[in-house]
């Protein structure tokens, strides 16, 4: 084999080294330079795969190209969003009225028939619509109007109309079109299918493109551009409004916050939480918490509003009960009592002597407590309980899972876990969580929560169409929870997002309703 | 050379298959219902049970574990890798599509990296004992030390957020290429750096070179001319393995880097539990790792004639 000239291995190197210019070079890609307002690109962490309504309709009126048919409110009585009104002049009737001049992108109106067709629909393959309403129907029944007829009397029908996974507002008639066509999913882009004040212009793995819809029913949005770039890293995604590359930066972790402080390129902006984040759960099944009263200690020995404003840093409110304080039957059921907390404990025969762990038959108070990775902020909580409950000569060791509700099927092999669960849904249903985790039945009761009596109240309560009775039962409901410790809450996450500078104002919306129609810049 | 080629390409299938079921074995036991992951990574906050029957129905997971591999494996041996989880779509067409960006990512990174480890490492043996070996000993740590996720973070801080330079949402193009290329880059110049000066002082002590040197040979003569194919060889073997490192080091840099490359996809995977896009992108490393070794040895039994008798 002959070897290479001195000439070859020179060229050879020249070559190499002008790779290395020229790609260095490439670096000089400038960020997309800001249009001027009214513009908003968001990072978020999550990838909107298509647009097809049965999958993915649930990030349409988180990114303003869906409507609902009611709009969640923090208070917890959703408004007419699509719907002009919705009335229940019946037990088993609910009358939805529909607003005037409401069409979908392709020109088609929503008339009363659409809207029935719709409802139908959804009742026929939304599992979980099907589940909330067994038994409904839907039908045309007047020029503006359509009635609902449900099986049982539905106190939770307008937050299920207020959920983005219940009922997404589009043209069945076009997507039953699209199915039977055979196209794939990815042509919905063009098929006009919802009635949102923004258009999907382009929608690929990495970002989706929107535009104002100058004939939506509200007249022109605020906004003359809207970007949403899908950035799984969160680092990435401050850092990329930081560079000036997107405008809000969504799910921050709070971690991030204080590395915010002083910047003038980022902030850390907050709203008010419509609910509590993380439960604690103690498992009724073994000891400790098999008796009541060392459970009730425990709630009533930690400190939350220590762990909202100084272990959270004000990132979290206290939690006060089951229920954020803005809902009009919350009670203020967790109070933090060491000295109660003390006298329980001594009732229940858990004694101490000086400063050493309580005692019971040569048996020391202690119990773990499981965290999850996906969620760091269980861990910081858990750090604070162990470190109040020490206090109260109550030891907790702490056990990071990879999943704790895979933890959580061995009804037997945990005593605690520290669990991100609302207690109230997106639309506002306060229905389904009682019946998910404090029904004796219930698909998530992890603690073992069994009590017929509080079964029946969750059975009257998913009838009582009354507000006012309602919130009584919701009140006497949170009381026996409390009373016999069988859930609480160690904390409420604020909602926040990182914005640059333009958007500093911007009012963090209840149940990631992200843009609306007259979402704005507001230094 | 056919025996050679034809015992590397038995291996390589053994390797595959062995891969293949100790990937699909551990997914199989991570705790966690998949069914549930699937329906949390399509957005569904709070799946119901029958939403959960109904997807584990759906993705056949109540057959017995074996059925499932043997169902998996006979598809895989024909190209169909199944359906994402997540997407619905095929895991093939996910990758094909996102192909072309993890390449151009990998492609530029080896160049920048072969670039690197040669400047280094010939810069190293030129001065040995040196500060210009000190130096690039010094550089080669720094880079070797620092995790391509740290170092990645810190880049755009620094060169994107502070100096302008470049974008932290790369968009797979070439004028957005060379910063994630760069962090991938350096993880391998620290090795194939030494590698190669350690070659070049060994190839640098033959006889023949003094025969050279009396024939009037300037240094750099030397060291192009003789004494770097004579350290080719190993410096080819670090290269080609590397190269499939590169693909298996992809995916943390693309995510850092918003990279929209296969890389990126299947840490996406990961958080979903999306088994199918997980065992697809190991065995595509296998498989470029394995095509990697066997091309290596092949262009290094054709560089160096000693090692066409070698088995």
């Amino acid at each position: 084999m002959s070897r290479p000239s001195p000439a070859v291995w020179r060229r050879a190197l020249a070559a190499l080294l002008f790779v290395l210019v020229t790609a260095g070079c490439a670096t000089t890609g400038q960020p997309s330079a800001a249009a001027g307002p009214p513009t908003l690109t968001l990072a978020t962490g999550f990838t909107i795969d298509d647009l097809d309504p049965l999958e993915n309709a649930f990030w349409g009126p988180e990114f303003g190209y869906v409507e609902l048919l009611m709009r969640p409110e923090r208070g917890g009585a959703p408004t007419p969003w699509v719907l002009a009104g919705l009335d229940n002049p019946q037990p088993l009737v609910w009358r939805l009225t529909l607003r005037d001049n409401v069409t979908f992108v392709d020109k088609a109106p929503l008339t009363p028939a659409a809207l029935a067709e719709l409802l139908t629909y959804q009742l026929t393959e939304n599992d979980d619509l099907a589940a909330a309403l067994p038994g409904a129907s839907a039908a045309a029944t007047g020029p503006k109007e359509v009635t609902l007829t449900t099986a049982r009397p539905a106190p939770n029908v307008p937050a299920l109309l207020a959920d983005e996974s219940m009922v997404p507002v589009y043209d069945v008639a076009a997507y039953k079109r699209h199915k039977a066509s055979g196209a794939p999913v990815a042509d919905l882009v063009k098929a006009g299918l919802y009635t949102g004040p923004y258009i999907v212009d382009s929608l690929d793995a990495q970002s989706m493109q929107l535009s104002p819809r100058a004939d939506h029913w509200a007249g022109k949005p605020a906004l003359d551009d809207l970007t949403v770039k899908f950035v799984p890293e969160a680092s990435a995604r401050i850092q990329a409004v930081q560079a000036g590359e997107a405008d809000i930066a969504l799910y921050p972790p709070t971690a991030t916050a204080p590395t915010l402080a002083g910047r003038t390129d980022s902030f850390f902006v907050t709203g008010e939480p419509v609910g509590g984040t993380f439960m604690f759960e103690l498992n009724q099944r073994v000891a400790p918490f098999d008796d009541p009263l060392v459970r009730r200690a425990v709630y009533a020995g930690i400190d939350y509003t220590e762990i909202a404003d100084k272990v959270m840093n004000r990132l979290y409110s206290p939690s006060t009960g089951l229920y954020a304080p803005s809902r009009p039957w919350a009670e203020k059921t967790q109070v933090t009592d060491t000295a109660r907390a003390a006298a329980l404990l001594d009732q229940a025969g858990w004694t101490r002597t000086g400063d050493g762990p309580r005692t019971k038959a040569g048996t020391a108070l202690r119990f773990s407590v499981l965290t999850y990775p996906q969620q760091p902020d269980s861990d910081a909580l858990a750090l604070a309980v162990q470190a109040q409950l020490t206090r109260l000569g109550v030891g907790v060791d702490i056990r990071q899972v990879p999943d704790t509700q895979a933890a959580q099927k061995d009804r037997t092999g945990w005593q605690a876990a520290v669990s991100g669960n609302g207690f109230i849904s997106f639309g506002g249903d306060y229905l389904s969580p009682l019946g998910r985790y404090l029904r004796s039945t219930g698909p998530r009761n992890n603690t073992g929560t069994a009590d017929p009596e509080l079964d029946a109240m969750i059975d009257r309560l998913g009838v009582e169409l009354d507000p006012a009775a309602r919130d009584t039962q919701l009140r006497a409901i949170q009381a026996r929870v409390a009373d016999n410790g069988y859930l609480g809450y160690l904390g409420m996450r604020r909602p926040a997002v990182v914005t640059g500078p333009a958007w500093r104002g911007y009012a963090v919306p209840i149940s990631n309703l992200w843009v609306t129609h007259q979402t704005a810049p507001r230094a | 050379m056919l025996l050679l080629l034809g015992r590397r390409i038995g291996q390589a299938l053994v390797t595959l298959a062995g891969a293949g079921l100790l990937v699909f074995g551990m997914l199989a036991v991570t705790p966690g219902d998949p069914a549930r992951r699937v329906l949390e990574a399509r957005g569904v906050r709070e799946p119901s049970p029958e939403a959960v029957a109904a997807m584990r129905d759906q993705l056949r997971l109540d057959d017995p574990l074996v059925v499932r591999f043997g169902r998996w494996a006979a598809h895989a041996a024909t190209g169909d890798l199944g359906l994402s989880w997540r997407t619905g779509n095929p895991v093939s067409a996910e990758f094909a599509a996102r192909l072309p960006a993890t390449l151009r990512l990998t492609g530029v990174s080896l160049l920048l990296a072969v670039a690197a480890a040669l400047l280094l490492g010939v810069t190293a043996a030129l001065g040995a004992g040196r500060w210009p070996d000190a130096l690039s000993r010094g550089i080669a740590l720094a880079v070797l030390v620092v995790p391509s996720f740290v170092l990645g973070v810190v880049v755009l801080d620094v060169l994107v957020v502070r100096a302008g330079l470049g974008r932290v949402i790369a968009d797979g193009t070439w004028a957005t290429v060379f910063l994630p290329a760069l962090v991938l880059a350096l993880g391998s110049v620290a090795t194939w750096s030494r590698v190669l000066r350690t070659s070049l002082l060994e190839a640098g002590s033959a006889t023949y070179l003094r025969v050279s040197t009396a024939r009037g040979a300037g240094r750099v003569r030397r060291l192009l001319v003789h004494q770097l194919p004579n350290a080719a060889a190993p410096f080819l073997t670090m290269v080609g393995l590397g190269t499939a490192a590169l693909i298996g080091g992809a995916p943390i840099v693309e995510s850092v880097f918003t990279w929209p490359g296969i890389g990126r996809y299947t840490v996406e995977a990961i958080n979903g539990r999306d088994m199918p896009v997980i065992v697809g992108f190991t065995l595509v490393a296998v498989l470029t790792y394995v095509l990697a070794g066997l091309v290596v040895d092949l262009v290094c039994a054709a560089i160096d004639p000693r090692l066409r008798g070698q088995r």
